[in-house]
């Protein structure tokens, strides 16, 4: 009967006596009055007599019931609940925090201030205080921490699979305050991104295991926008959803959100400020655009830069340090950064003969004070050597003007490109045992397989077969040896070879030669090569250099067979220009110009003219060969045009139709032949790339004929600038970085995963050791030992991230010994992932409750409105207070809305008793006084 | 206000003079000087006879025409004609002395039989006074002297008031004192039964006197303003009631009505002259009803007064 959660309050029952006492006191403390008229007071008291104490003792009884109801209301006793209450109130309660400790929990308060400043830091001291705050209330209470990065491994109490049907939680002593502070002091934020759905998830199981008892979350996050507006987020809300409705966990959430600077106090359901957000540049992502370089060949570095503030930065400087020393020149300024620009800055880094060979650890940085330090730096891994090996196949490698001397004049006509060419013929490959030396295996004009002139012999297409499997890159220049019979039953064979697409053995018919033929034409004044991967690193200089693509002559060359389905790993680097003949096209040109003439005589003269000068350029179109270029010049500029811009814009199905047919015209206008096509050999997991040129590699002379194949290799503008050397080298580098890639796995990780490093088995053994490297004095500080699984002719490292960002290593042993492998040392890099944690934009609390809303609609099938009043009454994002997330504990802990029919009881009494009190006070005006009243004695008038 | 006549009639003006005669001074002349026309006429006084000088006469009165005929002072005589013999019949009991306001209702009885005697004085009526409480206390026989206006002041001081238990043998007192008829104007609260009342009123007229009935109540009597817990002690031997005034101001008022109702109507009834005054009223109004009945009473009375 007695118990109750306030019981130390029953004393207040007593104050039921006090209405009594203050109805005493006021009939003590009378005025006294003479009263002559004594005779009608006692005539009205004793009319109303009854009713007046009838009266009175309701309004005693209604204000001692108020005092009483007030007082149970304080203290609550168990009978007065409800009885899920009532069960409640004698339960203990289970507490899970979850503390967020990825990547942007680094974030400081000023760009200079130390570690003491950031955001966990706060949320570690605020969780001290919380917990022991939480002694403060009443009842038993049981305690799991959580860690968002690694959710599984609780800071305190047991993991949610470890639990075998217990409730969660560790009680709540003073031993386990000391050890949680202990902890708490030895906790570093992570560098790692993580999403708090994990954590979300574990506690939901957390909770789920308690049977009876009361469940409490509380989240200590810095709530960035891109956590929860995303699809993750959006499970994570739905989570929160269901922890927290009644209809679901019946889970108490409290959301602190701990980032600098502080969230207004919130009126629940209002909509409080947008909280401020922290400037932040980030380097998002480094990629080289090789790994292998040699001395005195700049390779060039894509840094992706991003401003995730809201203020416009200048002068933002990039620089590098290789090897802990600083590389000035490699430095670069960027003037502007716009809010929430990404910007690529390619810088370019060369090494010197005097450098040392081997691993680079290079760190590029923004230098710039930051309130997030950790993502302006970013790691990786370059090799240098020496020089580069390239193997040249080639039927007759010692020609004085064949393919392989074209190409070694190309790769290496100065020691500077730090390539070594080695010519073989085709049949020597199979005596070959250092293919895999080879960064790139070139295979000019080499006829088919088989034993004749020319021909790769069984063994050396295995030779090369193996090569390739291993991640060896190839590059095919075809030419008047290839047999596409050949070349299509070993080398492609069905897409297993190592030739990535078969060729159309008979592309003219008629004839039985495998190449086309396009005789030159000065006429034709239209660029001769289009470059479809504008991207692609190896061929930059076709971008850059388009005056080229006018003079490019391509006179022999080889078809794809037109029933090849296209491989998603095969894509068409470069095709040729359309050399279909002029008149092919005059029928459907001849409609598009009538479409166009009468759009054009509906006003728009622009299509008129088009239209005319596409029948003007189809007259006599039978000795035009295949010039088309005035034709696309036009389509271009109908597609284009800025002035046509509005015109099409506008919603006419008409206008959209023939836009349409212009388009496709123009693509067939264009469809030429493909030249370059880059594809991968066979379909083994590290196979190797190859580009296949289905053309000849020098300008080979075709007998009778004044023209030759091509004229890639001769062509060199007024400047004396050739063409065919900086293309080849850029072919080179990115082929042999290729084959490094492909080969000695990834180097550049991000932390939160862990590295799958596959090594070939004949190189490496099972045994490896995981180092940290420090960047500045090389010295290595050992992480762990590792065992691999052999299979597959390799051996596979799974290598744990590690906790911070930075370069690594890992010792591989040779085969079965414990010495070290020759290549054993493999350097690695892992980078924060800034694209995510960068962003340090903050959730409005309107975007919560939005969102949150949704999340309760979905999840719990409730309507809009009553998600909006939950999302707004229950769950919203606090400021952490200083002092009073206790009392904020104990508040909820003792939540008014269970008593809300007694305090509707209350208000109810409160009214009744005004409306007595008011009637009973007799607030009536002073009127209807009788005044001077005379009478007359009728009589005496 | 400055220069309203009616300023000396307010209470709170007439309670600042200490003074009774002086009260009535006030009052009456300031009450007469508000008048266009005075009312008085007809009310000079005959001559009777001449009577020789001796020391000590006003020699006002000296006939000088008789002087310059016989060498000898002589007076002239006149005979004042009283041609009213007018009673105050004053209650001076305890309940009397109610009031909040500037007079209390005694000082208020008071005032108007100061007035009344001064008025009447003035134009040579006879006046005479009884006070009464629980018994007659003081009688000051009719006279119209001047001098007369000090006696019947004297007569109105009544210390330590009593109870009024039984007005019917006051009045009773009262008619078999008062022989001759005249006008009798009775200044009481009425606080007593009715029927005793009525009785003795009865008999006043059973005597043929002319009755003037002046209900002095005080404001709060009249409202019942009273709030908050207040404990009432009776006067005259009432019982104590501690109540809340304002739960019962309802019911008072109406028996307060029920008993005004009852007053006037018992005197409407039996031709009595009855006026309601509050303490706080101006004091013309006294004066204003008595002249009215004073006026319709003139010829009926005069014709009896003897010669």
């Amino acid at each position: 009967m007695l118990e109750a959660i306030n019981p130390w309050y029953w004393w207040g029952l007593a104050a039921i006596a006090a209405p009594i006492i203050i109805h005493l006191i006021n009939r003590l403390r009378y005025r006294r009055v003479r009263w002559a008229a004594m005779e009608f007071l006692l005539k009205s008291q004793k009319r109303n007599r009854r009713r007046l104490i009838l009266e009175q003792l309701l309004l005693l009884a209604l204000r001692c019931l108020i005092v009483a109801l007030f007082a149970l209301l304080v203290v609550r006793p168990l009978w007065l609940l409800g009885s899920d209450q009532r069960l409640a109130a004698g339960l203990p309660s289970y507490h899970v925090i979850v503390l967020d400790d990825s990547l942007s929990m680094q974030d400081r308060e000023t760009p200079r201030g130390d570690d003491r400043t950031t955001a966990f830091a706060f949320m570690v001291r605020f969780t001290q205080e919380l917990v022991a705050h939480l002694q403060d209330a009443p009842g038993s209470h049981y305690l799991t921490v959580l860690r968002t990065t690694d959710p599984h491994m609780p800071e305190l109490g047991r993991a949610a699979s470890q639990l075998a049907g217990e409730a969660p939680g560790q009680p709540l002593t003073q031993d386990t305050l000391q050890q949680l502070r202990q902890r708490l002091e030895r906790l570093t934020c992570s560098y790692r991104q993580a999403h708090p759905l994990p954590a979300l998830r574990e506690a939901e199981a957390l909770l789920a295991a308690v049977q009876e008892g009361h469940r409490r979350l509380y989240i200590l996050s810095d709530f960035r926008t891109g956590d929860w507006a995303e699809a993750e987020g959006r499970e994570a809300l739905r989570v929160l959803a269901r922890l927290s409705h009644p209809r679901g966990g019946n889970t108490h959430v409290f959301l602190y959100d701990v980032a600098h600077p502080r969230r207004q106090t919130p009126e629940p359901g209002s909509d409080a400020p947008v909280p401020d957000t922290h400037a932040n540049v980030a380097l998002v992502d480094v990629q080289p655009e090789s790994r292998l370089l040699t001395p005195g060949v700049p390779v060039r570095l894509r840094v992706l830069l991003r401003n995730f503030g809201t203020e416009e930065k200048t002068s933002l400087r990039i620089a590098a340090r290789v090897d802990g020393r600083e590389k000035p020149e490699v430095a670069k300024i960027v003037d502007r950064l716009a809010p929430g620009q990404e910007r690529s800055v390619t810088l370019d880094m060369s090494f010197g003969f005097e450098d040392r060979l081997g691993s680079k650890a290079v760190t590029l940085y923004v230098d710039e004070p930051d309130h997030l330090p950790a993502d302006n730096f970013r790691y990786t891994v370059l090799e240098l050597r020496k020089e580069i090996p390239i193997l040249v196949v080639d039927p007759e490698p010692g020609a004085p003007a064949g393919d392989a001397a074209y190409i070694e004049w190309a790769l290496a006509s100065s020691t500077r490109t730090g390539v070594r060419v080695v010519r073989v013929r085709p049949q020597e490959l199979r005596v070959r045992t250092d293919l895999d030396d080879f960064a790139v295996i070139f295979l000019l004009n080499v006829a088919g397989v088989g034993s004749g002139f020319g021909e790769l012999d069984s063994d050396s297409l295995r030779a090369l077969e193996k090569y390739a499997a291993r991640g060896g890159s190839l590059v095919f220049f075809l030419g008047p040896r290839v047999n596409a019979v050949s070349y299509n039953q070993h080398l492609y064979r069905q897409g297993a070879g190592i030739f990535p697409f078969p060729l159309d053995p008979q592309p003219v018919s008629g004839r039985r030669d495998a190449y086309l033929e396009d005789p030159p034409d000065p006429e034709d004044i239209s660029p001769r090569l289009r470059l479809i991967q504008t991207q692609h690193p190896a061929f930059r200089i076709l971008g850059d250099r388009t005056d080229f693509l006018y003079f490019l002559e391509t006179h022999r060359y080889f078809r794809p067979d037109p029933k090849w389905q296209p491989d998603p790993r095969v894509r068409i680097v470069a095709r040729l220009a359309n050399r279909q003949p002029l008149v092919l096209y005059r029928q459907r040109a001849l409609e598009l110009a009538d479409k166009l003439g009468r759009e054009g005589s509906a006003g728009q003269g622009r299509l008129a003219q088009a239209a005319k000068r596409i029948r003007d350029w189809f007259v006599g179109a039978e000795h035009k060969r295949a010039r088309k270029g005035p034709v696309l010049e036009v389509l271009a500029d109908l597609l284009e045009n800025p002035e046509l811009a509005s015109y099409w814009a506008e919603p006419v199905p008409q206008r959209k139709d023939l836009r349409r047919d212009i388009q496709q015209f123009y693509d067939l206008l264009l469809a030429g032949d493909p030249i370059i096509i880059e594809g991968q050999a066979g379909s083994g997991p590290a196979a190797g790339t190859v580009l296949v040129f289905l053309t000849s590699a020098a300008p080979t002379p075709i007998q009778g004929r004044d023209y030759p194949w091509n004229n890639w290799a001769t062509l060199m503008d007024p400047n004396h600038f050739v063409l065919y050397v900086p293309l080849l080298l850029d072919v080179q580098q990115y082929l042999a970085g290729q084959t490094r890639a492909r080969r000695e796995t990834q180097s550049d990780w991000l932390l939160g995963s862990s590295a799958r490093l596959q090594l070939p088995a004949d190189r490496f053994g099972l045994r490896a050791t995981f180092l940290e490297l420090s960047e500045s004095d090389s010295t290595a500080r050992q992480l762990g030992q590792l065992t691999g699984h052999s299979g597959n002719d390799a051996v596979t490292f799974e290598v744990t991230a590690p906790d911070r960002p930075g370069f690594y290593r890992l010792d591989v042993v040779a085969p079965g010994g414990s010495a070290p492998a020759s290549t054993g040392q493999i350097a690695l890099a892992w980078n924060v992932r800034a694209e995510r944690e960068g962003d340090l934009k903050r959730l409005a609390e309107s975007e919560w409750r939005d969102l949150f809303a949704q999340a309760l609609e979905q999840e719990l099938k409730l309507t809009p409105d009553q998600a909006r009043s939950f999302a707004s009454s229950r769950v919203w994002l606090t400021p952490p207070g200083t002092a009073s997330q206790g009392q904020q504990v104990r508040e909820q802990l003792w939540s008014w809305s269970d008593y809300a029919a007694l305090l509707l009881v209350f208000l109810l009494l409160l009214a009744a008793e005004q409306a007595l009190a008011v009637r009973l006070s007799h607030h009536t005006e002073i009127g209807t006084v009788p005044t001077f009243v005379t009478s007359r004695s009728s009589a005496a008038g | 206000m400055a220069d309203d006549p009616r300023r000396f009639l307010h209470p709170a003006t007439i309670a600042r003079l200490s003074r009774l005669d002086l009260r009535a001074r006030q009052v009456v002349e300031g009450f007469i000087a508000g008048m266009h026309r005075s009312p008085f006429f007809g009310q000079s006084v005959e001559f009777v006879q001449h009577r020789e000088y001796t020391p000590g006469d006003d020699i006002r009165h000296l006939d000088w025409k008789v002087w310059s005929k016989t060498d000898r002072f002589y007076v002239k005589q006149y005979e004042e004609e009283t041609n009213l013999r007018s009673w105050l019949l004053v209650d001076v009991s305890e309940s009397m002395h109610y009031g909040r306001g500037p007079l209390d209702k005694y000082a208020y009885a008071c005032t108007i039989a100061a007035c009344l005697a001064y008025l009447l004085l003035r134009q040579q009526d006879a006046v005479g006074l009884i006070t009464f409480d629980d018994a007659v206390r003081q009688v000051v026989p009719a006279r119209s002297h001047r001098m007369h206006l000090d006696d019947v002041l004297r007569g109105l001081d009544a210390s330590r008031p009593r109870a009024k238990t039984d007005i019917e043998g006051i009045l009773r007192q009262a008619a078999n004192r008062i022989v001759s008829r005249g006008m009798i104007i009775l200044v009481s609260d009425l606080l007593v039964d009715r029927a005793p009342l009525f009785r003795g009123l009865e008999m006043l007229l059973h005597r043929r006197h002319d009755v003037l009935v002046f209900h002095v109540l005080d404001e709060d009597e009249l409202s019942f303003p009273f709030a908050g817990i207040t404990r009432f002690e009776g006067m005259e031997e009432l019982p104590h009631l501690v109540c809340d005034p304002r739960a019962l101001r309802a019911g008072y008022l109406e028996a307060l009505e029920e008993y005004l109702t009852e007053v006037r109507r018992g005197c409407a009834q039996r031709e009595i002259d009855y006026a309601l005054v509050k303490t706080s009223d101006y004091l013309d109004a006294v004066l204003a009803k008595f002249l009215h009945v004073r006026a319709s009473l003139k010829g009926k009375v005069r014709r009896q007064t003897h010669a």
